[in-house]
């Protein structure tokens, strides 16, 4: 069942995916209990032909009741401390970042901004932008809207972060596979919500110099035409 | 036996349609109630059908993008505001005054008009449908900025915002009737204490009601101010608040969906204990977990806003976890009523059966959601989508059922077709779990929701196939279950006063009730005074 | 009806804690407010109800009382039919409308208010049921 998941691409998603698995195989161990209890109840205590007198009429059992208040309260402590831990290590914004990317949600397609590279990516629902980022290297993300609520989402991330107009949301990603890993909005916005796509290419250091390179000659020669 | 004390009756017409319209006696009202919201039931299934149909490959094109997102928000409006919560409205309008042994509401002209204040709401909502732009189509969350703008959003969205602001009202005004007649109409013996479980549901119910509601009402307003009169509450660019408008509707949407699942835990309550011969076990934690669920559900709206990275994850993390404490304890309890009974498993335990199942996937998956690092990548997925339909559909919906199917027999006098009930359960199970287990995976897969197609990745046209063959064994179902009441109109065997050996006041009494309810009431010295009466050598005790 | 006030004396005793917990920990107006406000609305409702209920002697509330030691109390009228919940319900609708869209509103204001006054008239005048 874990399968569809995916593993993560970032350092920050490796605590993401732990965190699933954890939940993922307490829950699983609650519902075996309490199944098990159901379907034990269902077979075991059928009323049979022949019992006609009532079962014993009992309606509590105090210390049954303490117990399963106070196990389920220490589970749910014990959920609490990871969730905690954990996202406290994905949202740690480091000292200093290796490229810093602005990301603006608009209606229908993101704009993807590099301040100190100089370059810029817009794109549309039918050309879907492509944000390139350097494989083990701290990308800084800063994430706003111009118009209604989107949410910057990657899957292969296991995260998303919306953009809400008035508001900018930081966070740090570190991708650590190559590859390329489709993005898309994750938040309603109207019509062409569902064609708000883009992809998110993680490439080595050097491919990624590259790119800026032949992509800081295009920009500026779109801004000299605009 | 004894006589009740004697309330006076007057009555203008007694049959026919116009004495429907005029009626005020709270068992008619709850029959519109639950009729009404039957019919919305059906209409937002059709949606749902429409949308599953659209969505079954990938790239489809049998609704355009607009009127997918009108599809989907009118389904998502009219299950929670139109089905859910007011079919609970309905019930509990029928059953609190025989429960508690009064002869009607506290106020049953302002439980009828409660009632016509639902039905021209729901009308009105739909009547969006009828305009130039179309339905409402921003999500039965109607998120600002996106609601305000009039692209895309006309005059079906006003008529979207000032219908629910009705259904609204109507809520609001029924759980005053509902926690003033509880307090005050009880009758002799039937202390706090003593009332049926589904009673004190209801209480918090209407407590939550009253708390989380008028926030609608004001964040609606809001809307309209927005809208129409040049207002810029949620607009940041003129010193607005965009994240405002979530952090309002969800204080209200929270406990909102309490409201949809605190009456069916009532339901269940009292049907386990029925079929499982013995008395509900651990009352008083059923009642102490209902409100700790109740006030805990008051502090975790945020829950909703964790990608927002506007509010403070931990705190809200931490209480929808405690929440989950309670339910727990409910379920224990459940079990605990059914351990070392005698279980029988007519319709209504099916699906009683069926909801402790399904509920407590829909529980888990919620408490996953409730943990910040995984709802980064769950929040506005179908895996949300599987959760709330999960709790909402293979909860409450089960429970609706179970509920029609074991208080049928009081409200008409006749009994449902048993075969034909355990026909309609099995083809709703199997098509509920077939429709909404898939989309676990697809959320988890990057599926977002709210999109009217979808691209063809590896898996997910063959897991939309299947949840769409699901949804068309769910509508089998629904056809059963018409054709059960069809056929048992014709055949109508009679109920009697009691043909589940039934445990709560309203099994006392005749099947219907007569007006103002109890020719007479027996002794009340239990939270089962109907089992007491034809169980004297089992009544209990020294029960509080 | 002890249960009733010891459940809102503890709502509202919940609802300041976690107000002040959460202003506390979050330092966040919004919530603040939300949380804040519902600690006051439960205040007044539980001083109203403790007063009340000092006063109250339901017949409800006597664990060993039955029907019949009551048998003859009068507890009022209950109308089994009135046209007055749909005319108001009606009138409330237009009404709105006519708060929205403008036009309309006399006429809503009309019927609904006329709906109010059938309704309530009983309490304004005496009649003979």
């Amino acid at each position: 069942m874990l399968a569809p998941l995916p593993l993560g691409a970032t350092v920050q998603s490796a605590s993401l995916h732990d965190t699933w698995i954890v939940f993922f195989w307490v829950g699983i161990g609650v519902a075996a209990v309490v199944y098990g209890l159901i379907v034990w109840c269902v077979f075991r205590y059928r009323k049979r032909r022949g019992d006609e007198a009532f079962p014993e009429q009992f309606r509590q059992n105090t210390g049954m009741e303490i117990a399963y208040t106070v196990i389920p309260l220490l589970i749910v402590i014990g959920l609490f401390a990871i969730t905690y831990r954990a996202e406290r290590y994905v949202e740690t914004i480091a000292q200093t970042q290796d490229v810093v990317v602005n990301v603006t949600g608009f209606r229908w397609s993101w704009r993807f901004e590099y301040p100190r590279l100089g370059i810029s990516v817009i794109g549309s629902p039918k050309a879907p932008p492509e944000l390139v980022l350097p494989l083990g290297e701290t990308t800084r993300f800063n994430v706003h809207s111009v118009d209604v609520d989107h949410a910057f989402w990657v899957p292969d991330f296991l995260f998303k972060r919306d953009a809400i107009p008035g508001l900018e949301n930081v966070f740090d990603w570190t991708p650590n596979k190559l590859g390329t890993f489709r993005g898309e909005c994750g938040e309603f916005c109207g019509l062409d919500h569902a064609v708000m796509a883009f992809t998110v290419r993680v490439v080595a250091p050097n491919d990624f110099e590259r790119w800026i390179a032949t992509h800081r000659r295009v920009s500026f020669a779109r801004k000299a035409t605009n | 036996m004894s006589a009740v004390a004697a309330p006076r009756a007057e009555s203008l017409v007694r049959n026919g349609v116009l004495s429907w319209l005029a009626t005020t006696d709270h068992k008619r009202i709850g029959i519109l109630y639950m009729g009404s919201t039957f019919s919305f039931f059906l209409l937002a299934g059709v949606l749902a059908l429409a949308m599953r149909t659209q969505l079954a490959q990938a790239n489809l094109h049998v609704i355009g993008a607009h009127a997918y997102n009108a599809v989907f928000t009118l389904h998502g409006t009219a299950m929670i505001f139109l089905v859910v919560a007011p079919f609970g409205f309905g019930l509990a309008n029928y059953l609190i005054p025989l429960q508690i042994g009064a002869p009607d509401m506290a106020f049953p002209r302002l439980n009828a008009y409660s009632f016509w204040l639902f039905l021209f709401g729901g009308i009105v909502v739909f009547a969006g449908a009828g305009t130039v732009d179309g339905a409402a189509a921003s999500g039965w969350t109607a998120y600002a900025p996106l609601s305000v703008l009039k692209i895309g959003f006309g005059a079906g969205q006003d008529l979207w915002i000032i219908g629910v602001m009705l259904v609204g009202i109507s809520s609001i005004l029924t759980s005053v009737n509902f926690l003033t007649t509880v307090f005050i109409y009880r009758a002799p013996g039937m202390t706090m204490w003593r009332i049926p479980i589904f009673t004190w549901e209801m209480v918090a119910t209407s407590l939550l009601i009253l708390m989380a509601f008028p926030m609608l009402t004001a964040v609606l307003m809001m809307l309209l101010v927005d809208r129409h009169l040049g207002g810029h509450f949620f607009d940041p660019s003129l010193g607005g608040s965009a994240i405002l408008y979530q952090h309002l509707f969800w204080f209200f949407g929270h406990p909102e969906v309490y409201v949809m699942i605190l009456p069916y835990f009532g339901v269940v309550t009292e049907i386990i204990a029925v079929f499982s011969r013995k008395p509900v076990f651990g009352y008083t934690g059923l009642v102490l977990s209902t409100f700790a669920i109740a006030g805990l559900s008051m502090g975790v709206w945020a829950h909703h806003m964790f990608t927002t990275g506007a509010v403070v994850d931990p705190f809200f993390a931490a209480l929808s976890f405690l929440i989950a404490v309670p339910t727990g304890v409910k379920f224990f309890n459940w079990i605990g009523t059914m351990w070392k009974g005698q279980l029988t498993f007519p319709a209504p335990m099916l699906f009683t059966l069926g909801f402790l199942i399904n509920f407590l996937i829909g529980g888990v998956t919620g408490v996953m959601l409730g943990s910040p690092p995984i709802d980064f990548q769950a929040r506005d997925s179908y895996f949300l989508v599987a959760h709330f339909h999960y709790v909402l559909g293979g909860g409450s919906l089960f429970a609706i059922f179970a509920a029609i199917y074991f208080w049928f027999p009081k409200m008409f006098g006749f009994m449902l077709n048993d075969r034909l009930g355990k026909w309609n359960f099995w083809l709703l199970f199997a098509g509920f779990n077939v429709t909404f287990f898939p989309m676990h995976f697809l959320g988890v897969m990057g599926m977002v929701r709210r999109i009217y197609t979808y691209p063809d990745l590896p898996g997910w046209s063959t897991l939309n196939s299947i949840a769409t063959a699901g949804a068309a064994l769910q509508a089998v179902a629904v056809i059963v279950f018409i054709a059960n009441v069809y056929v048992s109109s014709w055949k109508r065997i009679p109920a009697g006063d009691n043909p589940w050996d039934g445990n709560t006041l309203e099994w006392a009494t005749t099947s219907p009730p007569p007006e103002l309810n109890f020719y007479a009431l027996p002794p009340i010295r239990s939270e089962r005074p109907t089992f007491d009466r034809n169980h004297p050598e089992l009544a209990a005790g020294s029960a509080s | 009806m002890k249960i009733g006030v010891r459940l809102l004396v503890s709502s509202m005793i919940f609802a300041l804690v976690i107000a002040s917990i959460y202003g506390a920990t979050t330092h966040d107006v919004i919530g603040v407010l939300f949380l804040g406000f519902m600690a006051v609305a439960l205040i007044v409702v539980t001083i109203f109800i403790v007063v009340a209920e000092r006063e109250a002697n339901l017949a409800g509330d006597r664990k060993d009382l039955s029907a019949s030691d009551v048998a003859g109390e009068d507890l009022g009228t209950f109308s089994l039919e009135s046209y007055w919940p749909i005319l108001a319900a009606a009138g409330t609708v237009i009404l709105i409308f006519g708060v929205v869209f403008a036009p309309g509103v006399s006429f809503g204001l009309l019927l609904a208010g006329a709906a109010l006054v059938a309704w309530t008239l009983r309490f304004l005048v005496r009649e003979s049921t």
